[in-house]
């Protein structure tokens, strides 16, 4: 039977709460008095290993530069996201920062903001018609492509990749996909892609590789295992040593502490990233630079084209001290 | 002795309808019945059959967890800060800390709902909001890994003897307590009664509030062992460990015929849940099933396997309001 009294209660308590969180973020926007104020939306900052570093560096150059940052979270929910922008123009933010669930679902709220006023630009995900910094998600799958084309070079015939993906259906999972497939498409090699899901976690990763060597139980059954995020491979290469599967190549995508240090061992054939510190001290930055040239449509030019990276045990300087 | 059809349908149809996709499984599929794939999805359901088994004493109470995925976040990180470089005792301590930590949580949970009367669902939801976010702050996001002879923890995860999984062991062991708790302990009798009618137990003299604040620790146990294998199975410490545990360690628990209102429920059905989706989502990645499919599929399975089995528990009986 329902229990209507616990209902009762719950809605009461839910609105005590939201009372004590409205007064909350009231007392919170109010202690903002800095001149410029730069809200940002970040997809999952307790489910996405890089959103913390990302947020360390957009802190330090917000504190260098003497501007005001206001992180959302969206738990990566697009509608999530949605609702942060808004709540971003109802505070009146100087400008705000969007790092994309999914870059068509955000459109419309950026419509919104832009309407009234608050410019807006697109972080570590291309959103169609905003300034960008950070790497296109689109390049970024090529040239971990590419990567994996190199690390595959001397093995012969008919190929097979498991592949880590990200959240299925959010657009760094889906352009990542679609720059991976563009370049073994253009390669000519006879490459068959096993996609795993495993939503950014190591655990499921994991998960995923076991069952995957069970599908594939022979050497030379799968040549190569690629993540399309950090830290989900090292777990899988320990499965693998254990398991007398040490003939599969790793390569991967991001950069984590364990992801370094398999590179240098040798187990980790080579990983492309961006460095996510860096790109949270590049969103600031850029949007200080806009601010002070008066022009929110244009990017600086420090902010152009920062690097992807590669690296494996022969360019080991490239990650190096770098990870987190 | 006479034997009543009708009465084994009742009595082990709805336990056959919930092994039909694995009864399905392992006549057409012979990599799935290999002992190495049986092993593998044994240690993978482990987890989850740890949390469900907490959660089955706690839903025949009447009740929810739904902080036991952050629990086990929190638990795995004590631990390997516990851990140290893995000295025997430092080893000790980690363990300790915990399954202690979980069950300090879960005590906290048991005081807000039967001292403070606030619903388990918001009760524990908060408290998972609270103990996520002492993850993050403790560990300011970033990844704990086990340190030198501390890494051996990834023995009680991903370790056979012989073939069978460790992890295992510490499932059934679950399985054990959690049964002999419910059928062996005055305690158990306790719970059901509770969760048929608080009413009435309270009338009766049962000690209710005790009850659900014991429940509760238990079931905070039973997450800080999850978590433990969490942390064992990467060997670190993850910020989003455990992320959905709750929600799978529920679905199990209901598929397995634990009434939601409480009062009703068996650990044998929990089992058979939890094996059910851990032989589905193996059972689609080994044919190499899409991720985009693969939710859309299962939740198909599950609705199928879940109404033939009801249709066989309940002889006809229906409750409009799903309560049944």
């Amino acid at each position: 039977m329902l229990n209507f009294e616990a209902i009762r209660q719950s809605r009461t308590l839910a609105r005590s709460m939201m009372l004590v969180v409205g007064a909350w973020m009231g007392l919170a926007a109010s202690a903002y008095s800095a001149d410029y104020t730069i809200g940002i939306s970040i997809w999952d900052v307790s489910n996405n290993p890089s959103s913390v570093p990302i947020i360390a560096g957009m802190n330090e150059a917000a504190k260098a530069a003497d501007v005001k940052i206001i992180v959302s979270d969206p738990k990566w929910d697009a509608s999530a996201q949605v609702e942060n922008i808004r709540d971003f123009v109802t505070r009146h933010v100087d400008a705000i920062a969007v790092f994309p669930i999914d870059v068509v679902g955000v459109e419309p709220a950026i419509h919104e903001a832009e309407k009234a006023g608050v410019p807006v630009i697109g972080a570590l995900g291309k959103i169609e018609g905003l300034p960008y910094v950070g790497v296109d998600d689109l390049e970024y799958g090529r040239v971990h492509a590419r990567l994996m084309l190199e690390a595959l070079k001397n093995i012969k015939g008919p190929k097979r990749i498991g592949l880590f993906r990200g959240t299925a259906g959010g657009s760094p999972d889906r352009l990542r996909m679609q720059g991976m497939q563009e370049v073994f498409k253009a390669s000519g090699a006879d490459i068959t892609i096993e996609s795993v899901t495993a939503d950014w976690s190591p655990e499921k990763a994991l998960t995923g590789f076991q069952d995957l060597l069970q599908r594939f139980p022979n050497k030379g059954d799968l040549q190569l295992v690629a993540s399309m995020g950090n830290c989900m491979i090292p777990p899988s290469i320990d499965w693998a040593e254990q398991n007398g599967r040490d003939e599969i190549i790793f390569t991967t995508m991001d950069l984590c502490k364990s992801d370094v240090d398999a590179v240098q061992k040798g187990t980790l054939y080579g990983v492309a990233f961006q460095d996510v510190h860096d790109m949270g001290k590049l969103v600031v930055n850029t949007l200080v630079a806009m601010h002070k040239a008066g022009d929110y449509h244009t990017l600086p030019e420090f902010a152009r084209n920062p690097p992807i990276i590669v690296c494996t045990k022969a360019t080991f300087e490239n990650c190096k001290g770098r990870g987190f | 002795m006479t034997i009543n059809g009708a009465g084994l349908l009742k009595r082990y149809g709805f336990m056959t309808a919930l092994l039909l996709p694995a009864i399905f499984l392992l006549i057409v599929d012979e990599r799935f019945r290999s002992a190495q794939n049986l092993s593998n999805v044994l240690a993978q359901s482990s987890i989850v059959g740890i949390v469900a088994i907490g959660m089955t004493l706690v839903m025949i109470l009447g009740g929810f967890d739904l902080s036991v995925g952050a629990i086990a976040a929190l638990s795995g990180l004590c631990a390997v800060v516990a851990f140290g470089h893995g000295d025997p005792l430092h080893m000790a301590l980690g363990v300790g800390a915990a399954i202690g930590c979980g069950i300090a949580i879960g005590l906290v949970n048991g005081v807000l709902i039967s001292r403070l009367a606030i619903n388990p669902l918001i009760a524990t939801l908060a408290m998972a909001s609270i103990v996520r976010g002492v993850v993050l702050i403790a560990s300011e996001g970033t990844i704990y890994r086990a340190q030198g002879d501390a890494a051996a923890i990834t023995i009680i995860a991903l370790g056979r003897w012989h073939v069978f999984p460790i992890a295992g062991f510490f499932f059934i062991g679950s399985i054990i307590l959690g049964w002999f708790i419910l059928k062996r302990m005055r305690f158990g009798h306790y719970i059901y009664a509770i969760g048929g009618s608080e009413t009435a137990s309270t009338l009766a003299g049962l000690p209710v509030s005790r009850m659900v604040i014991v429940t509760y620790a238990i079931v905070g146990g039973f997450a800080g062992v999850a978590g433990l294998l969490l942390l064992a199975r990467t060997g670190s410490a993850l910020t989003n460990a455990g992320v959905g545990l709750e929600l799978e360690a529920i679905t199990a628990t209901v598929i397995g015929g634990t009434r939601l209102g409480g009062g009703e429920g068996a650990i044998s059905g929990t089992v058979l849940g939890v094996l059910l989706l851990g032989v589905i989502r193996n059972g689609l990645n080994l044919n190499g099933v899409s991720p985009f499919w693969q939710p859309f599929i299962i939740g198909c399975i599950l609705l199928i396997t879940v109404v033939v089995s009801r249709r066989a528990d309940s002889g006809g009986r229906r409750s409009r309001a799903g309560f049944l």
